[in-house]
């Protein structure tokens, strides 16, 4: 099964950040990058192949659709790919962890700084 | 017979010399070393209690002098009462008038015809003894009122039934801006916003149904020139004059209380600042942070690691900004 990569923050540096990290960790496909979830949503609603898998890395603060937001819309619109969601946070808070660990979607979640180390153990366990 | 060697320093008012002899060996009869002296008629009466070198236990004076009639007598020497006590000797048919002397504060009243050595020395051992009660009395009663009326917090008396002030104390006079005459007029539901009634009015109600001594609550009060104050109001259930009341020490803190919501306001302001600042703080750091291991850790070549200085640097001037407006929101609150 082919792999596609999505990174999707507001931040244009953590989005390069996030795909260099990618690339030294040994990720041999190109990301995709988005700037909100509604541009991300909007894509994968114009794509939704059944056989390719997502590994999606979800910023949770961004505007017009945060990443809690995207969570709903894509669990609403019922895709039928297979799909690995990370969500990546710079919030400490007890409260964002728990609601990211009851979301059935969500594989992990990962406080910012997001780093090599990190990346590697996700690598790890594809 | 019961003899009493306590010299007591008697002065017997008495115009008629026979009348005077005789009391005086009744009095010789049990007080054996009584000092006595014997004004004639009113005048002498007055020099004797006039001169402050004369220190008498009591005064026995009869009611028909030469010198000044009955009436006059009594207004003149009722001020004398509140020093000595003053037994009055009348005959049958002053009964009517001795009792009434009674009620103006003269100690005792004999009918001459009756006295005995017994009755006499009774008559004055009580009323030295009762005058000295009186008197210490007097003082508690005057140091409970100087407690009420130099309180420097609000306090008052008030009606259980009608809700009247029975009495106010300086303090509330000058908090409250009514004058005492007007607070006597007034009831404690005057001091009360008018939204307030309905639920003062049960508070009372539920008061009385515990039927306790002692009660204590935060209220609302009106002063005169329209201004809403806090009181924590303190009271204890008291027989006042024969009714039964309640008195009050009311305490105005409204300072206090709009301090504290100051305070707290202040600590919502701070915790939401901190609260804020502490997630956009976090991500030009965590960005930072990712850089650096990037740097460290990545195998970069010179120019990806020139283009991820530049980062740094903007990243830096984000957290310099977001530091100078922390400063900025909390100058307000300092």
């Amino acid at each position: 099964m082919k792999d596609k990569i999505l990174i999707v923050d507001d931040d244009p540096v953590i989005r390069k950040l996030t795909a260099r990290m990618l690339k030294i960790t040994g990720f041999s496909v190109e990301p995709l990058v988005f700037k909100d979830g509604s541009e991300a949503f909007e894509f994968l609603k114009l794509e939704a192949p059944s056989e390719i898998r997502y590994i999606i890395f979800l910023d949770i603060n961004m505007p017009k659709m945060n990443g809690w937001e995207f969570l709903q819309h894509i669990e609403k619109e019922n895709f039928k790919f297979d799909k690995i969601i990370y969500l990546i946070t710079s919030s400490v808070d007890q409260e964002d962890h728990d609601r990211a660990l009851s979301n059935k979607q969500v594989s992990s979640i990962i406080t910012k700084p997001f780093t090599l180390v990190k990346m590697a153990s996700l690598k790890a366990v594809l | 017979m019961v003899i009493d060697n306590h010299p007591y320093k008697i002065l017997i008012v008495e115009d008629n010399s026979g009348d005077y002899l005789l009391a005086s060996d009744y009095i010789h009869d049990i007080i054996i070393n009584a000092e006595l002296s014997h004004a004639k008629d009113f005048k002498e009466a007055q020099n004797f209690l006039n001169n402050k070198s004369n220190t008498f236990d009591v005064v026995l004076l009869d009611l028909s002098l030469p010198d000044i009639d009955k009436e006059a007598l009594f207004v003149e020497t009722q001020s004398f009462c509140q020093n000595l006590p003053i037994i009055v000797l009348t005959g049958f048919s002053d009964t009517d008038l001795a009792i009434r002397s009674l009620t103006m504060g003269f100690s005792d009243y004999l009918i001459k015809d009756h006295i005995t050595s017994t009755v006499l020395y009774k008559s004055i051992v009580y009323s030295i003894e009762r005058f000295r009660i009186f008197r210490s009395l007097k003082v508690l009663n005057q140091r409970y009122m100087d407690l009420f009326h130099l309180s420097p917090i609000p306090m008052w008396v008030y009606d259980l039934e009608t809700l009247t002030f029975l009495n106010v104390n300086k303090a509330a006079v000058k908090h409250y801006g009514y004058a005492k005459d007007e607070f006597l007029t007034m009831t404690l539901k005057d001091i009360r916003p008018e939204e307030d009634h309905e639920i003062f009015m049960q508070t009372i109600l539920n008061n009385k149904k515990q039927a306790a001594n002692y009660f204590g609550n935060t209220y609302r009060h009106l002063k005169k020139n329209g201004e809403l104050i806090y009181v924590e109001i303190r009271g204890n259930v008291i027989d006042f004059e024969g009714r039964k009341a309640e008195i009050v020490l009311a305490t105005d803190i409204t300072e206090k209380l709009d301090y504290i919501k100051a305070v707290e306001n202040q600590n919502i302001r701070l915790k939401d600042i901190a609260w804020t600042q502490s997630h956009v703080v976090r991500a030009p750091l965590s960005r930072l942070m990712a850089i650096i291991d990037l740097v460290k850790n990545g195998d970069l070549d010179v120019a990806e690691k020139e283009e991820l200085l530049g980062h740094v640097l903007e990243s830096a001037n984000e957290i310099d900004d977001i530091i100078r407006d922390i400063s900025e929101k909390t100058k307000p609150l300092i």
